[in-house]
């Protein structure tokens, strides 16, 4: 009687207490019961799952982001940085007419918020179809045709998507405009998902209208430790005017150390090269 | 009155938790609520301590599957060869543990005899099937079916799994290699192979897991795991396609039949993000799955089951569950860090 007056709880929270308490007494201090259930807020929900009807951005894309979860909230950010409960919460489809990084994280009372799920959208570019060709993929991985990687489609998060093509050897590709124009930049986007042995490219260079002074190379660093599958993208900045672009893209030839395919060479698989204006 | 007799309740658990002392400022209650998984007839909760042992005694790389013996006991089949064969009691006890020469264990199945138990385990590094005493004494090694001409080599048999029949026939599915199913009397004596790899519907991409459905006592099936497709395919017993069950999103390994139902582990999610994306799925005597816990609650609409995926981050591979006569479950899990199975009690 005097305990129930001394808890200020109402009636259902006091009857979980109480729930909770016996429960404690039969684990706690029965000496042989070893048996301790999983509680709340130990294991994290998974993040959501995010499609959408196409990445790259003609119009508009609709992005869904989904955790078929009860009592689950996700937020999101459209400016790329790491969304928490105080960020806008995700109600219904996004309509997307801007290129950017968009990332959504999930939240439940009774789990620990999730990873947080990123998808990064680009303009479409230019169709170069016309003037395109680009050294063979391996058998395996052929995606669906010579004109993948320039058909203005992008692939999923799985690899045996028929939007990747995958290389296990240096990539070269030509790319012979119609007529001169002005380029802002060039998008190579790859698949990261290292415990399927497919690393990130680790260098990637572009020679303009073959003109040796006008050749841009970015190196990537090698990576650390295996992060979560993602699509990911180099954008390789060109403003220039352009007749003809050559692209060789190197896979990373050496597994490193802290992967079990440690010393081997690693797939590079790619969706779609986009050429911005 | 009710209130009277429930404050009695109170008083008496909290002298309780004073003569716990580890428990004495738990008092937020919050913190200590059970998890419960699962959907509709089937949820649980979850017991992560279960079966833990030392690991520089008992150590465990993959768990690839686990039984139930005659005796109550809880077998559980990895490819670690310092014991390829761990024996628990129900409430994870360790009992005893046997086995040196299995290095690709992989399927693991109950066989009982004239009121014995025996093993038949798949190793697919040997590409043998060993019917084993329970206690690890070898029966027979069955090599890889010459005969049925569909193997050039041994190498080309990887089978993942068997399921016997109460006559001792068995078959034997080659879930890593050809795909075929080859189908022996209780000697071990070839009698038929059907299946094979594609994607017709008498063929498997991963065909990881098979299981005798005698649920229905006039027509007894196989039922069979195309596990790459999320599919589970039916076969007649002399190795005919009836017909199959989508489960869209779900990476099924064996199908387990208890009772009425059937129980899977689904190594992970079609289209998760993260890899490890696993979880369990339950069917009924209809075949419609009606749980999964660690995933999302199944829905059926026209268009059939709703993709599946997993919404809590619990399983990582869950590669085999068993379920006692208590119809609680244990969980193998492949590629988990060599963590020991999970158990699953249910509510």
């Amino acid at each position: 009687m005097e305990l129930w007056t001394n808890l200020s709880y109402k009636i259902n929270a006091g009857m979980k207490a109480i729930i909770t308490i016996l429960g404690l007494f039969l684990v706690g201090c029965g000496q042989k019961e070893n048996t301790a259930y999983l509680q709340t807020n130990v294991i994290s929900v998974s993040p959501p799952k995010i499609t959408t009807n196409s990445s790259l951005i003609d119009s508009f894309v609709t992005v869904k982001a989904s955790l078929k979860l009860e009592d689950a909230s996700i937020y999101y950010t459209k400016d790329g940085s790491m969304p928490n409960e105080k960020s806008t919460l995700y109600t219904k489809p996004l309509k997307i007419e801007k290129s950017g990084t968009y990332s959504f994280k999930a939240y439940h009372p009774d789990w620990k918020s999730s990873a947080i799920s990123m998808i990064t959208l680009h303009k479409k570019g230019i169709d170069v179809s016309a003037g395109f060709s680009v050294s063979e993929p391996h058998p395996k991985y052929v995606g669906v045709g010579n004109l993948t990687l320039v058909n203005q489609q992008k692939a999923s998060l799985n690899f045996s998507d028929k939007q990747w093509v995958g290389y296990d050897t240096l990539v070269k590709g030509n790319i012979n405009l119609k007529e001169e124009a002005f380029i802002k930049s060039v998008t190579i986007g790859y698949l990261s998902d290292m415990s399927s042995w497919i690393f990130p490219p680790s260098k990637v260079s572009v020679l303009i209208n073959n003109n040796p002074s006008l050749k841009k190379e970015i190196r990537l660093n090698t990576p650390d430790s295996v992060s979560a599958r993602k699509m990911d993208a180099l954008i390789i900045p060109i403003n220039a005017k352009v007749n003809t672009l050559y692209l060789e893209i190197e896979n990373r030839t050496s597994i490193p150390n802290w992967h079990e395919g440690s010393g081997g060479k690693a797939w590079l698989f790619m969706d779609e090269w986009i050429i911005n204006q | 009155m009710q209130r009277r007799k429930f404050l009695k309740h109170t008083s008496l658990a909290s002298l309780g938790i004073l003569a716990c002392p580890s428990y004495s400022s738990a008092f937020s209650y919050n913190n200590y609520k059970d998890v419960i998984i699962g959907h509709n007839s089937h949820q649980y909760k979850v017991d992560l301590n279960w079966g833990n042992l030392n690991p520089l005694q008992t150590p465990v790389k993959d768990c690839h599957e686990i039984v139930q013996d005659s005796k109550g006991r809880i077998v559980l089949l990895t490819n670690h060869t310092k014991n390829n064969i761990i024996i628990y009691d129900k409430s994870g006890k360790f009992i005893t543990s046997w086995g040196t020469t299995y290095p690709g264990g992989h399927g693991l199945t109950l066989v009982k005899e004239n009121g014995e138990d025996f093993l038949l385990i798949t190793d697919y590094e040997r590409h043998q099937v060993i019917k084993t005493t329970i206690d690890g004494k070898v029966v027979f090694e069955l090599d890889y079916p010459a005969e049925t001409g569909h193997y050039e080599n041994k190498e080309a048999y990887k089978p993942t799994e068997t399921t016997v029949l109460e006559n001792g026939d068995f078959y034997v599915a080659d879930g890593y290699g050809n795909q075929f199913i080859t189908h022996y009397n209780h000697k071990g004596e070839l009698l038929n192979s059907f299946g094979g790899k594609g994607t017709e519907d008498h063929q498997f991409l991963n065909a990881h897991g098979i299981c005798y459905d005698n649920r229905d006592k006039n027509n007894p099936t196989l039922l069979i795991s195309a596990r790459e497709m999320n599919v589970l395919k039916r076969f007649s017993l002399d190795g005919k396609y009836v017909s199959s069950i989508k489960v869209p999103g779900a990476l099924i390994c064996r199908p387990v039949i208890h009772k009425n139902d059937i129980y899977f582990a689904v190594l992970k999610s079609k289209n998760a993000s993260n890899d490890d994306s696993g979880f369990l799925l339950i069917m009924n005597e209809k075949n419609e799955v009606v749980s999964c816990p660690g995933a999302t609650s199944p829905n059926y609409t026209n268009a059939g089951l709703e993709e599946l995926y997993q919404t809590v981050r619990l399983f990582q591979y869950p590669h085999d569950v068993c379920i006692d006569d208590d119809e609680n479950l244990y969980v193998a899990q492949w590629n988990s860090g060599q963590t020991y199975p999970i158990k699953l009690t249910r509510v």
